[in-house]
């Protein structure tokens, strides 16, 4: 592919790319393609179509510029959607992180790089009707992307502590696993991706093809919440949204773009809740913001004799595939201090004790690929109403995740293993901890989830999928969707780099045809 | 204040992100002026913080700081501030369901509890307890919300940050292309 790429050079590194930002006087512009979304999907398309020759328009609603800070609440303030607030309603609650601003969920993810299963993209075959996503179509984008992002297995030198002690486990127990490849060409190991890179190590998008899609062309309007599409006889040709100031919250003026086509890619919560809120459910059909899978997982954590320090090294830097567990990956996390100390639970004079002890806590999370799905709808005031219904099978496959986890983490190194999980204690051996879990159903959990996907599928058939496979939605010419949403099954690992590689080939796919 | 049971659940659900991270946070909130009047927490909510914070985090030992010391309800307080005006409701709502529960277990609201010289702050502390063991998932995670909400205030302060291990020894202050926002701007 052309571009300012040259792979000789190494990863392409850019500076991030200028945006427009909110302003009081309302806008409006005209384009080929306005793109709705400036995170993974968003940005691959953006680049494919403006190395087609198209004229494109990116809208953003997070921040023109990185506002990020070396604690939760700032950096999630501007870039988290919903301020980091989104929560699924389910048997117990489950936290989504999702990531807004120049890179979107690029920005606040861990770099984790897995080409999709085989199975899984053989299996979409027969619901799209259509190989352009086999294996064989994306193998020369993900082989395009590797090097362009600079993907590399986690090095010892930055990986730390908590992930050498996974690695360590997972070889003394027998089991398959090592250091992740990340797309993370300059990490030095903070353990703060989820901040936001301080260093510029990591490969957000807003360093590569989004800046690429901008040397290009493509336009960035930021700090612009979308929340109508414009239909004319039948079709998509704009959107409208509201310009924000990211500080204060005051309204500005209104934003307007003309385009022939329009792509939503605000990912697997903010597509189906814009198209909600923008009123075209009835339009799209009922498949819209059905069948969200959201990768759901629980950590397990130990206590260790050496200082692991859960907060520093690379971020979630190591994994392994627990034996027989098909679609269970166990890979590391970092955790700031605090959050674990509330795991403790502990008040008075113990919780006090307990603080220089925390640096001895090793962890490690179990993500499954659910089978368990939920629907994204649209409060009055714009925000997701997200509920989700966990199936039987996938608790189990977390409760034996956790059993595998607790195996590795003590053969590793941890004295004692415990999961925030209500009903359990801590344990010398993983059998014990095995035992507890059992007979406690999923109220009892902990869960986090950051992989919201699948709630605009594409597929054939418009009674349960949003969007045929060029991208293009069933129910309202011109309007395409290219991000996570439109998985039509869960993928199992993280979805960062296919999302980018469906959205390079939708946006190719688009420009082809003029 | 009343609470219906969908209004609990809606309140867990909001403060359940708590572990991720909440609005903006007034950096220095330690080192604010007594007098700098707070944004959003009424009088009644700072009781309640402090008595929490100082359940959690009791004067002595290592660090020395208590919670209330450390001005967790000023944290708190920034928070609110970047909070969407409905998030924000809500947080306030699940204080006063909290803090009527309290009425209800222990006879008196938190801040009398630790104020009362025959219960004190051991007194708020087993009420805490109760709540993070509770039977009952949605009170179980507001009140771990909280405990997460009042640690993130502590260990941030200066004086309790070195106990604990050095953090982010690496990245933030290095300059490499990235537009950090001053502290003074929070």
């Amino acid at each position: 592919m052309p571009g300012s790429w040259n792979p000789a050079n190494g990863p392409l590194r850019l500076a991030p790319p200028d945006a427009t930002g909110w302003s009081n006087a309302d806008k409006e512009e005209t384009c080929d393609v306005v793109i709705v979304g400036a995170g993974p999907g968003g940005s691959a398309c953006a680049r494919a179509l403006s190395l087609a020759g198209a004229k494109v328009i990116v809208v953003e609603e997070g921040p023109s510029r990185r506002r990020y800070e070396k604690h939760f609440g700032p950096s999630m303030r501007h870039h988290q959607q919903e301020g980091g607030a989104m929560v699924a309603m389910s048997a117990a609650p489950i936290p989504i992180a999702a990531g807004r601003g120049l890179g979107g969920g690029t920005i606040i993810n861990s770099a984790i790089a897995w080409r999709a299963p085989d199975d899984v993209l053989n299996g979409w075959k027969d619901v799209i009707d259509d190989d352009g996503f086999v294996p064989a179509a994306l193998k020369p984008v993900y082989d395009m992307l590797w090097p362009l992002l600079g993907i590399w297995s986690t090095r010892l030198a930055i990986a730390g502590e908590n992930n050498t002690l996974i690695v360590r486990g997972a070889a003394a127990c027998g089991y398959e696993g090592g250091y992740l490849e990340r797309a993370t060409p300059g990490c030095t190991g903070c353990g703060v991706c989820y901040y936001g890179c301080p260093t510029g190590g990591k490969a957000s998008m807003d360093t590569n093809l989004l800046a690429d899609a901008v040397l290009s062309g493509t336009r960035i309007q930021a700090e612009t919440k979308v929340d109508r599409v414009v239909v004319d006889a039948g079709r998509a040709v704009g959107i409208s949204g509201q310009m924000i100031d990211p500080d204060t919250g005051e309204l500005g003026g209104r934003y307007t773009v003309r385009a022939d086509r329009v792509v939503i890619a605000a990912g697997g919560i903010g597509t189906p809740r814009l198209l909600h809120h923008a009123g075209l459910g009835d339009t799209l059909g009922p498949a819209l913001g059905e069948g969200l899978h959201l990768h759901p997982g629980n950590a397990v954590l130990g206590w260790c004799d050496l200082d692991v320090l859960l907060w520093k090294g690379a971020t979630q830097g190591a994994y392994f595939h627990p034996p027989g567990l098909h679609g269970v990956l166990p890979h590391t996390f970092s955790s700031p201090p605090e959050a674990i100390l509330s795991m403790l639970t502990l008040t008075g004079q113990p919780t006090k004790e307990a603080l220089p002890r925390l640096k001895t806590l090793c962890g490690c999370v179990v993500m499954i690929s659910d089978t368990g799905t939920g629907s994204v709808r649209a409060w009055g005031d714009g925000r997701a109403r997200i509920t989700y219904q966990f199936a039987d099978p996938d608790i189990d496959r977390i409760k034996a995740g956790m059993y595998h986890t607790a195996r590795v983490l003590l053969a590793g190194g941890a004295r004692t293993v415990f999961a925030p999980v209500y009903g359990t204690s801590v344990y010398t051996s993983a059998e014990d901890l095995r035992d507890a879990l059992a007979p406690l159903p999923v109220a009892n959990f902990t869960l986090y989830a950051s992989h919201p996907m699948s709630s605009c599928r594409m597929g054939k058939d418009p009674a349960t999928s949003v969007i045929g496979p060029t991208g293009e939605s069933h129910g309202l010419r011109g309007l395409y969707v290219t991000d996570s949403s439109i998985f039509p099954t869960s993928l199992g690992v993280n979805p960062s780099l296919t999302t980018m590689a469906m959205g390079t080939l939708l946006g190719e796919r688009m420009g082809a045809r003029g | 204040m009343p609470i219906t049971r969908r209004q609990l659940l809606a309140v867990a659900a909001a403060l359940a992100t708590v572990p991720v991270g909440l609005g903006g946070v007034g950096w220095s909130w330690w080192g604010q002026a007594a007098d700098v009047p707070l944004r959003h927490l009424s009088a009644s909510e700072v009781a309640f913080f402090d008595a929490l914070a100082e359940a959690i985090f009791p004067p002595g030992g290592t660090p020395a700081l208590s919670g209330r010391e450390a001005h967790v309800c000023r944290y708190i307080d920034a928070v609110l501030a970047g909070m969407a005006e409905t998030q924000r409701d809500f947080f306030r709502l699940g204080l006063h369901a909290l803090d009527a529960l309290a009425w209800e277990q222990a006879g008196a609201a938190l801040p009398d509890l630790a104020a009362d010289p025959a219960r004190g702050p051991e007194a708020v502390a087993e009420v805490l307890r109760g709540w993070l063991v509770s039977t009952d998932g949605n009170l179980r995670g507001l009140a771990q919300s909280l405990h997460i909400f009042v640690g993130m205030a502590f260990l941030a302060h200066p004086d309790v940050s070195p106990v604990i291990a050095d953090q982010f020894g690496c990245g933030f202050g290095l300059s490499t292309g990235s537009t950090f926002v001053g502290h003074d701007a929070w």
